[in-house]
């Protein structure tokens, strides 16, 4: 008699999950796909992610309850160690179930326009997708098809090998992971940066910049070559290393040191044991010099002031001489006239023949030590993309406004408080390049 | 020139001596004293038994390996999560995590060591009656200090590993209460231990902790005072009109064999694995020494993989 009421449910839920599919605009048939329909319906709530999340769990757990009736028929023994184990799995497993499901349906309601409460009533199921499925009153507010956009098109540019400076050619850098699948963070970025030059590296939050340096420094490999001065970067990467140099946005310094030792154990990590000890102790003296930390280089790190900290971390990363210095918001934190001081700095170290490559959310109070412009965005499919990259001058003329600031505004997300013009600016940059 | 950097053993010493700098500068110095405040609460709470009978060793001995291995846990849990991004930029950088691990173990060690002192003075200023003889060295002071510093550095080691794996402060902080609690019930010290749980003992630091201070202690040599004493309860037990375990205590103590007695009631409790044999306590040094060992090498494989953290 259960398992005739049981069969009666799953053919009324698979009724229901039909008509929702296709008022979602996915293929009806799919109800019919044990497991698969639960993603299909998260797919349909716009939780592809947390669908993921629910497919293994489901999986899981009816694995674990084959294997409970298994161990029962085999052992008849409830106290077995192996029956307690998989009971304690299943139980935590369920719960998880149930808070993934509660999220989806969720997420459901607000398709459907419908209280939140029906999320609760949704654990039922049956009513539900029976009722939201066949009934016309229930309608969602937006299709799986309208709710994907399409992206800028990809560029054909490469940009060609070059023995000097910096050549970056990135295909893509994705991450895949087993719940959230693969996702490309960046794509379509190609750039020569000649040596001796100050580039300043523009993007909304998200737009990949973080991501960029790693794929170009070497730390997060990505489908991509790029030349240091004719080397490549990922082939070479274990002596190549010592001719980057990264400074997080954090200060990641330890607190408990004085200033000097910080310094020289940077400085005995980086150089080469070819440098004797008083040519280090002298290029310790320079780099504390040039950074203004002579006088504080026996207090301890912690006892700093925000500003001082940064040139620290900055001075850490300096002292190996490295050709590329990429710095990361090194002016967050800073007032205007310390930061304009810190980028001073930073423009006569590019004046040695070094690339410089500055992160900052206060482009235009330091504009105009800068030499070049690279700005990156999310397309439609939220992939890091570049909009631009050449000089100030020539940015000025393609976003027709020479505030950096409001470059940023136009191509960020409408959500976001901007324009929303980055696709579009993505495909006119691409344009310009291929002619 | 040559363009060659420092390697494993030339990078040790820098670390090693960032790490004492900050042992001062950090204030790390006060962990010494608290090592020396647990040890006298628990020197209070057990010390009147320890080393003197059966049950007061036992539980004494088991009191005093959860203060090493709290000493331990305590010492590194911290220490690599909360430093990880500090680690992945010097990673970047040129470090070796092999020699960060070393400087890491050499400078726990001396903490270890340091905390073993402290726990062994605070026991003896407590008053802790101590046997004289020493079973491995010719002096109980040093088996016993040498078996505390092994469980605390064992322990500490093993911690280190759990900072090693957890991304942040508050999950290293989450986990450590379910290593203690296990380390504590599957010592074997608490519950009588069969099947797959008495398996699992041999997985903890606890256990052969246990098992090297009853040993030095003399755990097997020692009375079982706990049926004496209940037998001293039962004396107005009544069987036909008569008083029979009060006549048979009296008998007893007149003729002075209640020490006997208790020893022979140790007897039918003797546990090999607490055997004071030379050969038992060095094996128990050996084995927390493997642990300790055996967490360093795993600290290093799970540290390697720091570059893929996510932001």
């Amino acid at each position: 008699m259960f398992e005739i009421v049981q069969f009666i449910f799953l053919i009324l839920s698979i009724f229901g999950m039909w008509g929702i599919f296709r008022k979602c605009g996915e293929k009806s048939w799919k109800a019919l796909i044990p497991f698969y329909r639960t993603y299909i319906l998260s797919k349909c709530a716009d939780k592809k992610d947390e669908g993921r999340v629910l497919l293994i769990l489901d999986l899981f757990n009816n694995i674990l309850s084959f294997s409970v009736s298994a161990i029962n028929i085999k052992l008849s023994n409830v106290s077995a160690i192996s029956y307690r184990i998989i009971v304690i799995l299943s139980l935590i497993v369920s719960i998880s179930t149930i808070l993934y499901t509660i999220k989806i349906y969720s997420a459901l309601c607000v398709l459907f326009k419908q209280n939140k409460w029906w999320s609760a009533l949704m654990m039922l199921e049956i009513p539900i997708y029976f009722f939201w499925g066949v009934m016309n009153r229930f309608q969602p507010t937006s299709t799986i098809q309208e709710r994907e956009v399409r992206a800028a098109s990809l560029s054909e540019y490469e940009e060609k090998e070059s023995n000097e400076g910096l050549t970056i050619n990135i295909k893509s850098r994705t991450v895949s992971s087993l719940t959230k699948g693969k996702k490309v963070l960046l794509r379509d970025i190609h750039m020569h940066i000649p040596q001796g030059r100050m580039v300043m590296l523009l993007g909304g939050s998200g737009a990949g910049k973080t991501t960029f340096l790693n794929a170009i420094t070497g730390f997060e490999k990505a489908d991509a070559t790029v030349l240091l001065n004719g080397r490549d970067v990922y082939k070479d990467f274990e002596s190549l290393k010592y001719e980057i140099g990264f400074v997080p946005q954090q200060d990641l310094i330890r607190y408990n040191d004085t200033v000097e030792k910080t310094i020289s154990d940077s400085a005995d990590l980086r150089l080469p044991l070819s440098i004797s000890k008083q040519e280090e102790k002298k290029k310790i003296n320079e780099v504390m010099d040039i950074f203004g930390l002579k006088a504080v280089c026996q207090n301890l790190v912690g006892k700093q002031s925000g500003g001082q900290k940064k040139r620290i971390s900055i001075a850490s990363e300096f002292i190996s001489n490295p050709y590329l210095f990429i710095l990361d918001e090194p002016d967050s934190g800073l007032d205007g006239v310390l930061a304009r001081n810190l980028m001073e700095r930073l423009h006569a170290i590019s004046r040695t023949g070094r690339i410089v490559i500055v992160i900052t959310h206060s482009p235009d109070r330091v504009k105009d030590l800068f030499d070049d412009v690279i700005i990156l965005a999310k397309d439609a499919e939220r992939t890091g993309r570049l909009v631009f990259y050449g000089s100030i001058d020539d940015a000025n003329t393609f976003f027709n406004t020479d505030k950096l600031e409001e470059m940023v505004r136009m191509i960020n997300r409408k959500e976001e408080g901007g324009e929303g013009l980055a696709d579009e600016l993505i495909e006119k940059f691409g344009g310009l390049r291929n002619e | 020139m040559s363009d060659k950097r420092r390697g494993y053993f030339r990078q040790i010493p820098i670390y090693l001596f960032k790490f004492f700098r900050m042992f001062i500068y950090m204030d790390e110095w006060k962990i010494i004293p608290m090592a020396g405040l647990i040890a006298a609460l628990v020197s209070f709470a057990i010390g009147k038994d320890l080393f003197v009978n059966m049950e007061g060793t036992l539980k004494g001995s088991l009191a005093l390996t959860c203060v090493c291995i709290w000493n331990g846990f305590f010492n590194s849990i911290q220490t690599v999560c909360r430093e990880r991004q500090i680690i992945k930029r010097e990673h970047r950088a040129g470090m070796r995590i092999s020699s960060y691990i070393t400087a890491q173990m050499i400078y726990q060690a001396f903490l270890c060591l340091i905390q073993a002192i402290v726990t062994l003075i605070v026991c003896v200023i407590s008053g802790i009656k101590m046997p004289i003889a020493g079973l491995v060295t010719p002096f109980f002071y040093t088996d016993i200090l040498l078996t505390f510093f092994f469980i605390t550095y064992s322990a500490d080691a093993m911690s280190l590993f759990i900072s090693c794996l957890a991304k942040n402060t508050t999950i290293a902080m989450t986990v450590m209460p379910f290593v203690l609690i296990f380390e504590l019930l599957f010592s074997g010290g608490v519950f009588a231990l069969e099947g797959v749980s008495n398996s699992l003992s041999f997985l903890t630091i606890a256990k052969y902790g246990l098992c090297a201070v009853c040993a030095i202690g003399g755990y097997n040599s020692l009375p079982m005072t706990s049926i004496w004493k209940q037998v001293v309860k039962l004396q107005n037990y009544e069987y036909e009109g008569l008083h029979p375990v009060k006549i048979f205590i009296e008998e007893l103590e007149r003729d002075g064999k209640v020490e006997e007695f208790c020893l022979k009631t140790a007897e039918s409790n003797f546990n090999i694995a607490y055997e004071s044999t030379n050969s038992n306590v060095v094996g128990c040094w050996v084995v927390l020494l493997l642990f300790a060992l055996f967490f360093a090498f795993l600290s290093i494989i799970v540290l390697r993989r720091i570059d893929k953290d996510k932001r």
